[in-house]
């Protein structure tokens, strides 16, 4: 049986990395002998020539092109009304071609998906290999399919959903990209990574499933909680195909959690080593997980980073959310395993229901202060419900939100009949739709997303400190400069210097309305947020890089700040309090080695004055750190 | 399993040959921590080291792991030409990642050498 399997526009990032689900289902194909293809649509819609319709010509001419028999569509959530329209036009080109669809979103709403898309003959249920081998060899022989698990279809005027099957034994397997010659060119996606020194980076499966069950997740009931793994031989060389043939050099190892089982992970560690790979990776972790010894033996075996949803800081909602993670614990976890140079993804949610914006102080803090002592990158996210999550399924107040669909849609301009068909089917899209939380009104969450997200990346040190002076009122005190400032808008976001550009008068006039803060508040602040302003502009290379300083070479310059940023920088990281004496202006010292790679100094008062006459010794200790 | 420790860097082409050809049992190695610069290196006396063991090369280096004899000794010098007194680094964590992250990559496996009468030997091609 002909197959064509359709990756419908994912994200608007230039960057295209393979497409890991339809890539995983074609190689468990070709091993059972099932001819298929491949098109990417989210490739195709990078040409430089494409429009915002690019991908429906690029399928049509595939269609016609190949003439395939069955088309199979995946649709992660936010693509799925692209997913809806390709049906529909496959049906259009041939109405003879059977359709059928699975993924996160359709393979958790099979009985929805057929109800509202008539061009849609059948949805895989959860996991798709076996199901869609079954089907396609059901069809070759012209064997009924009412027996096949997890599949769901139309019979006799009903849906009728065949009860899941077993799951795929992922101990068998076999490495997926080497077969795919002639169905995927990787070279299509390499080309897309930028000129640079960055790593190329590539998803890889590792495994599936994870046995916990925090009650915002997805993914883990999809996979039905059980935690299973790729035999490590299929892993590695899957890592060396992708690397010797494609110059890839950072694997993504997608598991929902794979330090759950630390054997496991040892041992893949142990062949890592044998294989000699110049490469990184980096997977999912969890922060009450002990990784004890096993964290130096991931580092040394090439893993640079870990993901990690800590969610909140409040135990109340960790307990809600069937979490239980502990501020400790966190803290704990993110220190030793920079210790040892992994660095620690950290990623929080914002508007669960029962959240306060009492608790939502208390995360934003957290992650500042984790940001402070070594995480990299500091995540905030808006609550998003997607099936089967079991927060999806309750029957909670909601809205719906623009922002989400924004933020999700795979193209920068949402068509008007795809937010009046989402707006009319708040189930089907319940993601789009925000649920009310005592945290704040869908706006206000939205731009303490959008403000808090980029504050924690580019200014740092100055949200740690709004962290520390506001404590549990930060939220309360931020929504008032909401009101009092307005909005800021995602599109004033697109590089470090217009970032700075917001954030920083953003700041300033949050500070100067507020009378609640002690005099030697509002100086720190200050002081901060010239010092992040500072850094930012030299970093970047920015126009007014030494606009402030008072003595400066090519690619070093001195500044004088009316604040102890070296102490204060000290304090932020252990934990001790912040007071007034911190108001003691100092000089510092930046240099740089390229655009983005600098060091800072404290810089004693001698040492300017050594500077500003000239001190060979100390000149040529600043110029040797600018060396490229 | 018993541990031992190790100190890890990278070697050029050259130094390698020399390291494992020189008979100088008292000879002190100076690992650098980076390809290509010798701001910052690891010393380490000949005599100390139980097995080197050999990872990726690129552009005439090779990243080297050198695992320690029990209770040996061994330096970390850090030629900063920063005096401390006079300026001190600040621990800012926008200046680790910069505008992009730090690249590193650490995997040291086969060959193993291990001294015997002051000269590297192949033991082990893998682990």
């Amino acid at each position: 049986m002909k197959t064509l399997l359709v990756q419908p526009p994912l994200t608007i990032s230039p960057e295209v990395h393979p497409p890991l689900g339809l890539s995983v289902l074609a190689s468990h194909l070709v091993r059972s002998a099932q001819a298929v293809s491949i098109v990417d649509l989210d490739l195709q819609t990078k040409q430089p020539h494409s429009n915002p319709d690019q991908y429906m010509t690029e399928f049509r001419a595939a269609l016609c092109e190949q003439r395939p028999q069955v088309v199979g569509f995946t649709s992660m959530f936010n693509n799925s009304l692209h997913a809806e329209r390709l049906i529909r036009a496959a049906k259009e080109v041939d109405g003879s071609i059977t359709t059928i669809a699975g993924g996160s979103h359709f393979g958790a709403l099979p009985r929805e998906s057929l109800e509202r898309i008539p061009e849609l003959d059948f949805v895989v249920r959860g996991e798709g290999e076996i199901v869609l081998s079954k089907f396609l060899s059901a069809l070759d022989a012209r064997a009924p399919v009412q027996d096949i698990p997890g599949l769901c279809y139309r019979a006799s005027g009903a849906i009728r959903l065949n009860p899941n099957g077993p799951l795929l034994n992922l101990d068998r397997v076999n490495p997926t990209w080497s077969d795919l010659e002639g169905i995927l060119n990787l070279k299509d996606y390499t080309a897309t990574i930028p000129d640079g020194p960055r790593k190329r980076a590539v998803y890889i499966e590792a495994g599936r499933g994870c046995p916990f069950a925090c009650s915002f997740c997805a993914t883990a009931p999809f996979w039905e909680r059980r935690y299973r793994v790729k035999p490590i031989g299929c892993i590695v060389e899957e890592m060396r195909y992708l690397h010797e043939h494609f110059g890839y050099d950072m694997f993504m190892l997608v598991h929902d959690l794979l330090t759950v089982d630390r054997r496991f992970v040892s041992d893949l560690c142990d062949a890592l080593f044998l294989a000699r790979l110049p490469v990184e990776w980096t997977a999912n972790h969890r922060a009450d997980i002990e990784l004890g010894e096993l964290a130096p033996k991931m580092r040394s075996a090439g893993c640079f980073s870990v993901f990690m949803g800590i969610e909140s800081a409040s135990e109340r909602v960790q307990k809600d959310i069937h979490k239980g993670l502990t501020r400790a614990q966190t803290m704990s976890t993110v220190r030793s395993l920079m210790d040892v140079g992994i660095s620690s993804t950290c990623s929080f949610i914002v508007g669960f229901p029962s959240e306060t914006s009492t608790d939502l102080s208390a995360t934003l803090e957290l992650a500042a202060e984790l940001k402070m002592i070594g995480a990299e990158p500091v995540q905030v996210h808006r609550l998003r419900r997607w099936p089967p999550a079991p927060l999806a399924a309750l029957d909670l107040k909601s809205s719906f939100d623009i922002d989400a669909l924004r933020l999700e849609y795979p193209s920068d301009t949402i068509l008007d009949t795809d937010i009046e068909t989402i707006q009319a089917d708040p189930k089907f899209f319940i993601g789009y739709f925000t649920p009310e939380t005592t945290a704040g009104s869908p706006v206000q969450l939205a731009q303490l997303e959008l403000f808090f997200a980029n504050a924690l990346t580019m200014l740092p040190v100055t949200t740690a400190v709004l962290g520390r002076i506001y404590g549990n009122k930060l939220v309360d005190s931020y929504y008032k400069a909401l009101e009092e400032q307005g909005p800021v808008s995602r599109a004033d976001f697109h590089s470090a210097v217009s970032l700075r550009a917001t954030l920083v008068p953003y700041i300033l006039r949050w500070l100067e309305s507020d009378n609640q803060l002690h005099k030697w508040q509002r100086d720190l602040l200050r002081g901060v947020i010239l010092y992040e302003r500072i850094r930012i502009g030299f970093m970047a290379q920015a126009d007014d890089a030494y606009r402030d300083a008072v003595l400066s070479s090519r690619d070093w310059g001195v500044f004088t700040l009316p604040i102890d940023i070296a102490e204060l920088l000290k304090r932020l990281t252990t934990g001790a309090e912040l007071t007034s004496d911190l108001c003691t202006k100092r000089a510092i010292a930046l240099t740089r080695k390229d655009i983005g790679i600098a060091r800072g100094f404290a810089l004693s008062e001698q040492s300017v004055e050594r500077l500003r006459q000239g001190d060979p010794d100390l000149l040529a200790a600043l110029e040797k750190e600018t060396a490229h | 399993m018993p541990l031992a420790q190790s100190v890890v860097g990278y070697l050029s082409d050259s130094a390698l040959k020399d390291l494992q050809a020189a008979a100088h049992k008292n000879a002190t190695i100076e690992l650098p921590l980076e390809p290509g610069k010798q701001g910052s290196h690891v010393q380490v006396q000949r005599a100390d080291v139980d097995e080197l063991r050999l990872g990726p090369s690129a552009n005439g280096y090779t990243s080297v792991q050198i695992i320690l004899k029990p209770k040996a000794n061994f330096n970390f010098v850090s030629a900063g030409p920063l005096q401390e007194d006079v300026l001190s680094v600040l621990r800012d964590p926008s200046y680790i990642y910069g505008l992009g992250r730090l690249q590193w990559i650490a995997i040291y496996v086969g060959p193993i050498l291990r001294q015997q009468d002051g000269v590297f030997k192949t033991i082990q091609t893998a682990l």
